[in-house]
């Protein structure tokens, strides 16, 4: 009798702990990230070469580090939709300061990177002003989030468009180029040396990190809070203007970032550096399991959401469909990608 | 003596409240900033008055004005669609590919191109309002589709009209300039009359009135509000396809790059018409308003050769303000409904 009761409590603990795993969020995201990658693999076996993977891995983390702001900005119930824009203004104006001023005049010297990092960091500064405007608008101006920063975007695509007048910024300093395309070698191609990009290690510490504090740290605590119920958390004592406007700030300096590893990637500030990129950030963060309503979203989930749609990005290119075509499959990856957040949204409503 | 200082102050009264009323009218209220803003662009460069001028943004505004209508009625019933200006890009590609390449009847190439309009439309109604999926995130996705779609047609080339033989009237219609305006024009203005009239005067326009207003309570009063919103993209999608028709008649070349910032201009035209950015209020005859005024601004522009990307951050500036102008009215609004 005994022994029954306890082998049905060894059951039931067998049950919950599959139960547990298979009701993490992230493992769900997983599944269909196999599938796709299966897929590709037998349409081209070119697509698991550890030159594609590391060429994937390459663009993903431009994408990422902006996604890694964005995510913010959605626990945090906002929304951001000028951050292609804001990568693009980075891009070119770091390229920009970087010739007008030749590094301040460190240009060919052996201190050309002090002045380098100098002009990057005006840059993420002069970047993060896009980060208050927005916040001032949504959160002090109490205007909708969607329709005000499609304002926003076209206003710092056109900034972009008027100081470059169109055309690509270079050359750019070669110290700038050694800086953001650092590689720890992996393989050798033919002659040249492959590896893991520098982008990619920051965007894997900057998700490190990001998870951490969401986890552990009151700064985490307070940006779930806000997103779930504003009111509430206000009267709980958290400052949500402080933490609304921070994440815009945040992601506003991280697309910047983005930006200008993207424009040394290149090895030019070119203008339209970051058209469209929004959606597939925001697409890569609902997938991710981050909710367009707020509260709820996690770093973990945004790196697989992020390598999902650089999985088809790049899948698509290897199966060879027409590059117009993609934007077509980005937009119904979007819609089923966004269908998903709200189908999973429902089912724990009603469970 | 009291007597007729009384009847003195009831005619100064009624006087006043005539002034009043006639202010509160929304579309009284909208048309004195079109008058400023006509009067400082004809002081910054008289060639703005100028008949040729004026039948030209009369042109203009007609093409984008059909648009603004369905976007409109969209957004009076709550929701959104940035995706129109694309929309546009892969109609009239699809339309020009059709009597060009694949030499459809003129009549078979006009009805597909519309019904594909209204399909497409109808597909980001159907995600939005039965999906539940956020109208904005829709519709740029739909965006993204129709760009690529209308590129991977044409591999981001123009397409010449050539209509099939017998049909060669069709461009001579589009190209036309009756009274030195366009075809296009009067089918604008008759379009704006009939929905007018459409929203004031019948069953189907109070009910679009209620949906936007409060949903929840227009359903519980008994409106199949799912189907009314719906009904507003498939009529969006309709005038998409006729302006895309017509501005392919026009220019007699399909573009992928077309319509290019429609969806801000007929949103801002939206907004500047008083039809409530949330939904529920606004009127046809606030939207000419709108579109006018969003015309002589873009003409202005011109006039002062004002740079290309000049115009981008423009437009974005006019986006937010609209916003904005939308908020402060709203507000006002509620705060005269309160006292």
């Amino acid at each position: 009798m005994v022994f029954e009761k306890s082998k049905a409590k060894v059951e039931k603990n067998e049950r919950s702990f599959l139960a547990r795993i298979f009701s993490i969020q992230e493992i769900g995201i997983l599944i269909p990230a196999f599938l796709l990658i299966l897929l590709f693999y037998f349409i081209n076996p070119v697509f698991l070469s550890a030159a594609n993977i590391l060429s994937v891995i390459k663009v993903l983390a431009f994408f990422g580090i902006i996604a890694v702001g964005e995510t913010l900005v959605l626990i945090g119930g906002d929304f951001d939709i000028s951050v292609g824009s804001q990568a693009g203004l980075g891009a070119v104006f770091s390229g920009f300061l970087m010739l007008k001023t030749s590094c301040f005049g460190l240009s060919n010297t052996p201190y050309e990177w002090i002045g380098v990092v100098v002009c990057i960091i005006i840059t993420l500064a002069i970047c993060s002003i896009v980060g208050f405007l927005n916040g001032y608008l949504v959160v002090d101006l109490k205007l909708p989030a969607f329709v005000v920063t499609i304002g926003t975007m076209w206003v710092v695509r056109g900034v972009v468009m008027v100081v470059t007048s169109g055309k690509t910024v270079y050359p750019l300093p070669q110290s700038f180029l050694n800086i953001c395309n650092v590689q720890v070698p992996v393989t050798k191609i033919g002659d040249q040396v492959v590896g893991i990009s520098m982008p990619f290690i920051l965007f894997l510490l900057l998700i490190i990190v990001f998870e951490i504090l969401l986890r552990r740290s009151k700064f985490g605590r307070n940006i779930y809070a806000t997103g779930s119920n504003r009111e509430v958390a206000k009267l709980s004592g958290i400052n949500t203007r402080k933490v609304r406007y921070m994440n815009y700030v945040i992601v506003s300096i991280f697309s910047a970032l983005s930006g200008v590893m993207v424009a040394a990637f290149m090895k030019q500030g070119h203008p339209v550096i970051g058209e469209g990129w929004e959606m597939l950030v925001i697409a890569g963060c609902a997938i991710g399991g981050a909710t367009l309503t707020g509260g709820v979203g996690s770093m973990i989930g945004t790196i697989i959401g992020v390598f999902i749609i650089n999985i088809v990005n790049n899948g698509l290119v290897i199966v060879g469909i027409s590059s117009f075509l993609q934007q077509t499959v980005q937009g119904v990856i979007i819609l089923i990608a966004v269908y998903i957040d709200i189908f999973r949204r429902n089912q724990k409503i009603r469970a | 003596m009291s007597d007729l200082e009384s009847k003195k102050n009831k005619i100064k009264n009624t006087g006043l409240t005539i002034v009043k009323k006639i202010f509160s009218i929304q579309e009284v209220s909208i048309i004195i900033p079109v008058l400023a803003l006509l009067i400082l662009a004809t002081i910054i460069n008289p060639m703005f008055v100028h008949p040729l001028n004026l039948a030209a943004i009369a042109r203009r505004m007609s093409m984008w004005g059909l648009v603004a209508i369905g976007e409109a009625l969209i957004i009076l019933t709550g929701n959104f669609d940035v995706s129109v200006g694309a929309m546009v890009a892969f109609i009239c590609v699809f339309f020009s590919a059709a009597g060009a390449i694949w030499q459809l009847p003129l009549i078979v190439a006009i009805l597909l191109s519309i019904l594909l309009a209204i399909t497409m439309s109808t597909i980001s109604g159907f995600c939005i309002v039965k999906l539940k999926i956020n109208p904005i995130l829709t519709t740029i996705a739909m965006a993204f589709i129709c760009r690529g779609l209308s590129k991977a047609l044409t591999n981001a080339h123009f397409v010449v009209f050539a209509p099939a033989k017998g049909s060669e009237g069709f461009l001579k219609f589009g190209q036309a300039e009756p009274l030195s305006l366009s075809w296009n024009f009067f089918i604008f203005i008759a379009f704006i009359i009939i929905f007018q009239i459409i929203l004031k005067k019948t069953d189907y326009g109070r009910k679009l009135y209620a949906t936007g207003d409060n949903s929840n309570v227009a359903r519980l009063a008994g409106i199949n509000t799912d189907i009314i919103k719906i009904s507003t993209f498939i009529i969006s999608g309709t005038l998409i396809g006729i302006a895309s028709v017509l501005l392919v008649a026009k220019e007699a070349v399909g573009s992928s790059n077309y319509g290019t910032g429609w969806e801000i201009l007929a949103i801002a035209a939206v907004a500047i018409a008083g039809i409530s950015l949330v939904g529920g209020a606004g009127s046809m005859i606030g939207l000419l308003i709108g579109v006018i005024m969003m015309q002589c601004i873009y003409n202005i522009l011109i006039l002062l050769q004002i740079n290309q990307h000049m115009q981008s951050i423009l437009l974005g500036v006019i986006m937010i303000l609209s916003v904005i102008i939308d908020l402060k009215r709203r507000n006002r609004i509620l705060g005269s409904k309160l006292e």
